[in-house]
């Protein structure tokens, strides 16, 4: 192979290396991103088909059920407007409460339950998620 | 009283470092006599009034005197005292504070640099540039964030200091992550004082103790915020690709790179302006990062909007820093000195890593402020999460570890003859090696294994040089910071590839004298109780952990709920060995007498902190021990 060709086959492996990567790069970004949205939105997305999804909003008072002994719980999520059914299995955060700001992330069943993967609280007084703190604004 | 002493300390430190940078830019157009004394002196002055700035401000916490508004907002009576003085560097006024004083010492000590005082015009210029940097900073502390400023009426209370932070490894994890951080300010003065004046690759010898030392605190720092996450959050995670944890990462990486790129440009004279470039990234990526953390721009785009003030600043000493370090640098920089590379010469393989380095800086940076800027234009709400991270930063790895075995075997300057006959034995010893996993683990997937092949290859051909000089430690005296660096990062992929393919987690619901089944293991609530703290109230749990009816130990997880505040903290029971971390955290009440239990079974994770005590020894020894070693050597 002469020194040129070899050059040339160089810059061609880079380059379909390159564009391979970013391309690859470029779709996991499209494909982990999260759109957060409020409840009314969210009912408006609920016959899309889903990719997983956030869902920032209040916890409805008195709208928590837990049957004792069991790791699953329901709540409402609303936003004053729409109310979201949402549907857990796991360990609650510690400051989650009723009428709290929280984020929800996942997706709706047939039933048109939200069913979440993860529920996100205050993390402590100083810090919350930033969509919490835009939730809480327009309050305080 | 005390305060107001603090103010006029901090305002001298202000006076000094405008005389630091001063005496030493005037002195680069004319010849000064005694300019290089004048500048020393005021630098030792600007870290003085520092020193005592800082203590005065520490005795205000240990006074609880809450007429200061910032001792009112992070302590309390109740305080324990080691944590009133971890208090003083809890908030952000009083971190800032820490972070100019951290810069002052850094300087301090680079005026004592012996081996500077040979170059005296890089050494006034780069002591004159960090008295900018510190000016800056200063104005800020006493423009937007004053840690002395009064509070009226005073309270008799103050509010406590975050329970967050109140925690052995958060006491030492701020000041070490910010040596770091600030430590970069070193390399980049030298770069830049370099371009104003000798202008050739001298610096580059200088700076890479500098960055070798600043890289260790960041390893350091960054080790130690990821073992507090994992047993102070209460979810057993040890990274979370949160935008603060990111934030100290892409320095990480980047300084990563200049420490290498620093070894070519001082043996070889080459990238020279490449070094440059990487001295100037990391220390902007630290201002960053600073930036991040402290405007509050994470917390919310909206505090932003409220207090304008501070991150407009920071934002500005950024761009005021990295723009006109990059002018100079575009103006002064000389071409390089152009030579033919091998494409298997050292040189070739270490600036080819190098550029994997940035990459992952790269990646990680837009995944971090890329919803950031999309929120501040108001183009909708999106958060990029771990799958992102965790998928395209093996893009860079793979090859990065692939070639660092490689470039162990290369030589300088020419293609290294029969590389590939050297490096297949290893490649061989590795695949044999690393089969034992699935064997002992399991089969998971592919890409496990590939993890696993990198780490042991990176390992094996990290100790290569001592098996070749017979185990002979003096001999590899002048290695060992390379094998440790080398070792400790194969260490650090293999308990993070092994640990994520093979740990198990999950949450269950849990009743006295109940067990729960995690692998191989068996956990027995045995009692749930209550106990009073200094300054809280926990609700303990009792686990017995057995395996095969063997008794293990009896761990005891808490759930806190401070005085000062309504939360409840979580502290996690774990019981830790070499190989494995058995981890437990309390829920809730679940009701029925039941409680909900977070459990994990976590193979080798102790080596993710391992790894980095090892690099960071490698470095201790290259700038203590084997500086003189190496220079007679190679």
């Amino acid at each position: 192979m002469l020194p040129r060709h070899k050059r040339f086959l160089g810059i061609l492996v880079t380059l379909i290396g390159v564009t391979v990567a970013i391309a690859l790069i470029l779709s996991s970004f499209q494909d982990n991103l999260l759109y957060y949205v409020t409840p009314s939105e969210a009912i408006k997305k609920i016959d899309d088909d889903q990719s997983k999804f956030r869902i920032g909003g209040l916890v409805e008072v008195g709208s928590f059920k837990r049957k004792d002994g069991s790791l699953q719980s329901r709540f409402v999520l609303t936003d004053g407007i729409e109310s979201v059914e949402v549907n857990y299995i796991g360990i609650l955060p510690d400051l989650f409460r009723e009428g709290q700001g929280i984020i929800v992330t996942g997706k709706f069943d047939k039933m048109k339950i939200f069913i979440a993967s993860e529920v996100l609280a205050k993390h402590d007084e100083n810090y919350m998620p930033p969509d919490i703190h835009a939730l809480k604004e327009p309050t305080s | 009283m005390i305060p107001e002493l603090g103010q006029v300390f901090l305002v001298a430190a202000l006076a000094s470092a405008l005389l630091q940078f001063l005496g030493g830019i005037s002195s680069l157009s004319k010849n000064i006599p005694n300019i290089e004394l004048f500048v020393e002196r005021t630098t030792a002055m600007q870290t003085f009034f520092l020193i005592i700035c800082f203590g005065l401000l520490t005795t205000s916490f240990l006074q609880d005197d809450f007429s200061v508004l910032y001792v009112a907002s992070n302590s309390n009576t109740a305080l324990p005292i080691a944590y009133k003085f971890a208090a003083v560097w809890g908030g952000h006024e009083g971190s800032l504070l820490l972070w100019v004083l951290i810069l002052a010492v850094w300087t301090l000590f680079l005026s004592k640099d012996k081996a500077l005082k040979s170059l005296p015009e890089l050494r006034i210029q780069s002591l004159s540039i960090l008295g900018l940097i510190s000016l800056g900073f200063l104005i800020f502390i006493l423009y937007t964030s004053n840690p002395f400023e009064r509070l009226l009426p005073i309270p008799i209370q103050g509010r406590g200091l975050n329970p967050l932070l109140q925690d052995p490894a958060l006491v030492i994890h701020p000041p070490t992550l910010y040596a770091g951080y600030v430590g970069l300010a070193v390399p980049f003065a030298l770069a830049v004082a370099s371009l104003l004046t000798v202008n050739n690759h001298q610096w580059a010898k200088h700076a890479r103790s500098w960055t070798i030392l600043s890289w260790m605190f960041l390893t350091g720092g960054i080790a130690l915020g990821s073992w507090w996450a994992y047993y102070e959050l209460g979810w057993g995670g040890w990274w979370f690709w949160d935008p603060v944890e990111n934030a100290s990462l892409m320095p990480w990486f980047v300084a990563t790179a200049l420490m290498h790129s620093l070894i070519v440009t001082e043996k070889r004279g080459l990238f020279n302006g490449f070094s440059i470039l990487l001295a100037i990234t990391a220390f902007s990526l630290s201002l960053l990062g600073t930036f991040l953390v402290r405007s509050g721009v994470l917390i919310s785009v909206h505090s932003f909007a409220s207090d304008p003030q501070r991150g407009l600043f920071i934002l500005m000493l950024l761009a005021f820093f990295t723009g006109s370090a990059l002018v100079i640098y575009s103006i002064k920089q000389k071409k390089n000195r152009s030579e033919k590379l091998h494409p298997f010469s050292r040189e070739s393989l270490l600036l080819l890593n190098n550029v994997f380095l940035c990459a992952s800086a790269g990646l990680v940076l837009i995944g971090t402020v890329y919803p950031l800027i999309l929120e501040m234009l108001d183009l909708g709400k999106i958060s990029v999460g771990p799958p992102y991270f965790n998928f395209v930063i093996l893009f860079p790895f793979i090859p990065l570890l692939i070639f660092i075995g490689i470039a162990v075997f290369s030589n300088w300057r020419n293609d290294s003859k029969n590389i590939l006959k050297k490096v297949l034995p290893i490649l061989f010893l590795s695949l044999a090696l690393g089969l034992a996993f699935p064997f002992i683990y399991g089969w998971s997937s592919l890409i496990t294994l590939v993890g696993i092949y990198l780490a042991l290859w990176t390992m094996i051909t990290g100790i290569s040089p001592l098996i070749r000089n017979q185990f002979s430690i003096k001999k590899t005296l002048v290695f060992m910071p390379m094998m440790l660096g080398h070792i400790g990062l194969g260490l650090m992929i293999l308990g993070i590839t092994v640990t994520s393919s093979y740990g198990i987690t999950f949450d269950d619901s849990m009743s006295i004298e109940q067990s729960s089944r995690v692998g191989d293991y068996e956990f027995k609530l045995t009692k749930i109780g209550k106990r009073n703290g200094p300054n809280y109230l926990a609700q303990f749990a009792s686990i017995e952990i057995t395996k095969d009816g063997k008794y293990i130990q009896t761990v005891y997880p808490e759930k806190r709920v401070y005085d000062s505040s309504s939360m409840a903290m979580t502290e996690a029971g774990i019981e830790a060995n070499l190989f494995r971390d058995l981890f437990i955290a309390v829920g809730e009440d679940i009701g029925g007498g039941s409680w909900s239990m977070h459990l994990q079974y976590k193979p080798l994770l102790r080596l993710i902190w391992y790894g980095p005590i090892v690099m960071m020894l490698g470095g201790l020894i290259r700038v203590f021990l084997s500086k003189r070693n190496e220079e007679t050597y190679q």
